[in-house]
């Protein structure tokens, strides 16, 4: 089967769709929402992915076999089924542009200042092209080796942790009101936006039953890697520094040198940009093979060369990098919203439609 | 796909690649490059504005690449109302590029430190990604300027010079070493004044004069060295050094010794109504680096044991010293006990309350000295 995953690459590739750009200003998000407290902001963040994964499994596991294209039209009828892809077409679309100019702005900082915005991004886009037009197999395999391959770059920031880290800078523990924590998990959102496509991704899993393991299991390492992320910043420059950097995540590794590689957030980057271009090639894959699935074409790759110049464009839209962050926080809200409502609402016409299956064959 | 549609695309394949490959925006060459070891900061005197608004000199230490020159190495001076723009004005008359990225040390001028904020000053190499946060501060005696210019015998340059001095200094004297990010983080986070070395120009050398305390970014107070040695301790601030003093037993002076070794600080701190209480303990250890009388150590059993005593008694004095000075002259906190109160307290609280507290608590300290050698003579 051409078009199939194995639960373990449903894994990685869900860990790859959410762990992109968002982990880099993650540390300042939470930071700046409840302080000390920015650890406990990451997990609550986590609830409503959660939620999506379940309900998602749910719509996907009562339809086995159905794409999400074939799946909506079933459900919703012809018209208000192509309507709701295109709603998720068209966020996949803005969030792998987002995620593309997060992604530029970073390497305009530290790498590339003088080289045009538009250059990064066409460069850029052009590898995810490449990987979204190669299939949902390769685009799973190729998820699970760069995890593998780029996981150690996390731990480049153990000598500054070792080094100034103090646990005085997560105390006092619990000390904001409820509403401060529940802005704090909706601020969390682009951090975690990604988990929704598992509404696309799941219809192509080979064993279905291990599919909610998987997905709860991507969670909970996304969840783990950005605490790791999280707690390792405030606890060496304290909640109030943490706020005042654009990537704290990235400036953490600047505060102390290791003899030989000096400065390793250089090196870094450079890992993290195998990192970061993995969510922007699946959620154009998930565009893609919608479109492809709606309009019946063969080729995705001529939808994925289709898409180029709208995901480009969108993405060198905004004049500078607080537009760019607007346009990913909008994404961050987007996806807590489509990835509940969604499988929601699909969930509930699932429910509807097979009670009135189940009464249709009783009386016949 | 016919054979003109392939012509077609790999012509535009070939064209893509060329137009990314053929100029690449941020290539720089090496030897355009001109690479600044050190940089001072000061008040520019009138003689040296370039504008009459100008407000700030800065000094950047430059080693010269070039092989038929006869310096290599000079300071170059320019003055500017802001930071940015002394570099733009740098530019005018420079002919390399100057990239900030493999600066060692930042020498502050003692007359600009005590009115300018040290995190204005330093907004420039803070914002610049290039700029690594592990970069040393000092405080210069009289102007940043002259001490980058000071000749130096045995080093290259000032700038691998001070960088050398300062990198050693926390291993073999008890002296504080303060980074941009470590600066930062006493101010932002701790609300706590940063403790930064005092340098001052002796004969051909830069020596160790004390440090400074930066209370609100702006120098308040000049410690001196034994204060500064002290103040190190009851900050936690981990370091190496020695320390020679006179061994006690029943008030009589029975010897001179010098202990050499490390510190460590732990912090216990309780809350009685709104009083703060802290203890404050400080560990030395190490070992007996020297002995004046030369007696076996075995003869008096209790030798080491008077030895940590006479130690413990005399950083115990000096400590509570400097807290007194601390609570009663400074007003701030000198001590870094900012991110514990915070970290102890529900409250939100501001600079003014920490240093309120700092104020009103009652600060304890106890001294434990691990000798736990004597080098190889009995």
């Amino acid at each position: 089967m051409s078009y199939a995953i194995t639960s373990k690459q449903l894994l990685f590739t869900l860990i790859s769709c959410m762990l992109g750009a968002g982990i880099l200003s993650l540390p300042r998000v939470t930071a700046e929402a409840v302080g000390q407290d920015a650890w406990l902001a990451v997990i609550l963040g986590g609830v409503i992915p959660f939620v999506s994964i379940w309900l998602s499994n749910k719509v996907v596991s009562r339809h086995p076999g159905l794409s999400f294209a074939a799946l909506t039209e079933m459900l919703a009828g012809k018209w208000a089924g192509k309507l709701l892809s295109a709603v998720f077409v068209i966020y996949s679309i803005i969030a792998a542009a987002a995620i593309l100019r997060v992604f530029s702005e970073v390497i305009t900082m530290f790498l590339l200042p003088r080289t045009p915005i538009l250059v990064k991004i066409m460069l850029g886009l052009a590898v995810s092209a490449y990987m979204a037009g190669s299939g949902i197999k390769v685009l799973g395999r190729l998820n699970e080796f760069l995890f593998y391959v780029l996981l150690p770059t996390l731990f480049l920031s153990i000598p500054a942790v070792v080094k100034f880290a103090d646990i005085h800078y997560l105390m006092p523990v619990l000390n904001n009101d409820l509403a401060e924590y529940s802005k704090a998990a909706l601020t969390t959102g682009f951090a975690y936006s990604g988990f929704e496509t598992i509404i696309a991704f799941a219809p192509y899993v080979l064993k279905k039953k291990e599919t909610l393991k998987a997905a709860v299991l991507a969670l909970i390492i996304t969840i783990t890697i950005y605490l790791y992320a999280v707690i390792t910043t405030v606890t060496v420059f304290g909640s109030e520094l943490t706020q005042m950097f654009t990537w704290p995540a990235l400036r953490l590794l600047s505060v102390s040198e290791i003899p030989v590689l000096e400065r390793i957030e250089f090196i870094a980057i450079i890992a993290w940009i195998g990192i970061a271009i993995r969510p922007v090639s699946n959620q154009y894959f998930c565009a893609g093979l919608i479109i492809k699935d709606v309009f019946g074409i063969k080729s995705l790759s001529k939808v994925v060369a289709l898409l180029y110049p709208i995901i480009a464009a969108i993405a060198w839209y905004p004049k500078n990098i607080s537009i760019a962050f607007l346009l990913s926080d909008f994404v961050g809200m987007y996806s807590l919203i489509l990835g509940t409502a969604l499988p929601m609402i699909l969930l509930g016409l699932s429910l509807i439609r097979g009670k009135g299956r189940a009464r249709d064959e009783k009386n016949t | 796909m016919k054979k003109t549609h392939r012509y077609i695309l790999l012509s535009l394949a070939i064209i893509n690649i060329a137009l990314f490959l053929s100029g690449c925006w941020d290539k720089r060459e090496l030897d355009e490059l001109v690479v600044p070891f050190i940089i001072g900061y000061d008040y520019a005197n009138e003689e040296e504005k370039e504008q009459p608004d100008d407000r700030y000199l800065i000094s950047a230490g430059l080693p010269v690449f070039y092989e038929d020159t006869a310096e290599k190495y000079y300071v170059d001076i320019s003055s500017g109302s802001l930071d940015g723009e002394v570099i733009s004005r740098r530019n005018r008359h420079f002919g390399e590029q100057i990239i900030q990225g493999q600066l060692q040390v930042v020498v502050l001028g003692e007359e600009l430190i005590s009115n300018e904020n040290i995190m204005e000053l330093t907004d420039i190499l803070s914002r610049n990604p290039a700029v690594k946060g592990s970069i040393p501060l000092a405080v210069s005696a009289g102007r940043a300027a002259d001490m980058l210019c000071v000749p130096v015998k045995q080093y290259p340059n000032q700038g691998i010079y001070i960088q050398m001095l300062i990198k050693n200094i926390r291993r073999t004297n008890f002296i504080p070493t303060c980074s941009l990010f470590e600066c930062n983080r006493h101010i932002i986070s701790n609300y706590t004044a940063p403790l930064l070395p005092y340098i001052v120009h002796e004969g051909d050398n830069i020596v160790f004069a004390g440090s400074c305390l930066l209370n609100e970014g702006k120098r308040m107070e000049h410690l001196n060295m034994e204060e500064t040695e002290i103040a190190v301790m009851l900050r936690g601030i981990r370091s190496r050094g020695m320390i020679t003093f006179d061994v006690v037993e029943d008030n009589k002076i029975i010897d001179q010794v010098t202990f050499e070794g490390k510190n460590r600080r732990k912090v216990k701190v309780k809350k009685e109504g709104d009083r703060y209480i802290f203890n404050i303990l400080i560990k030395l250890s190490g070992r007996l680096f020297e002995r004046k009388k030369n007696e076996p150590i075995i003869d008096h059993k209790d030798f080491i044991q008077l030895s940590q005593k006479s130690l413990e008694d005399l950083v115990k004095k000096r400590a509570e010293d400097l807290i007194i000075k601390v609570q009663e002259e400074y007003g701030f906190d000198a001590l870094e006990l900012g991110m514990v109160i915070k970290a102890h307290s529900r409250e939100k609280l501001a600079k003014e309350d920490i240093d309120r507290i700092i104020q009103e608590s009652e600060i304890n300290v106890e001294v434990k000295v691990q000798i736990e050698n004597a080098g190889g003579k009995i």
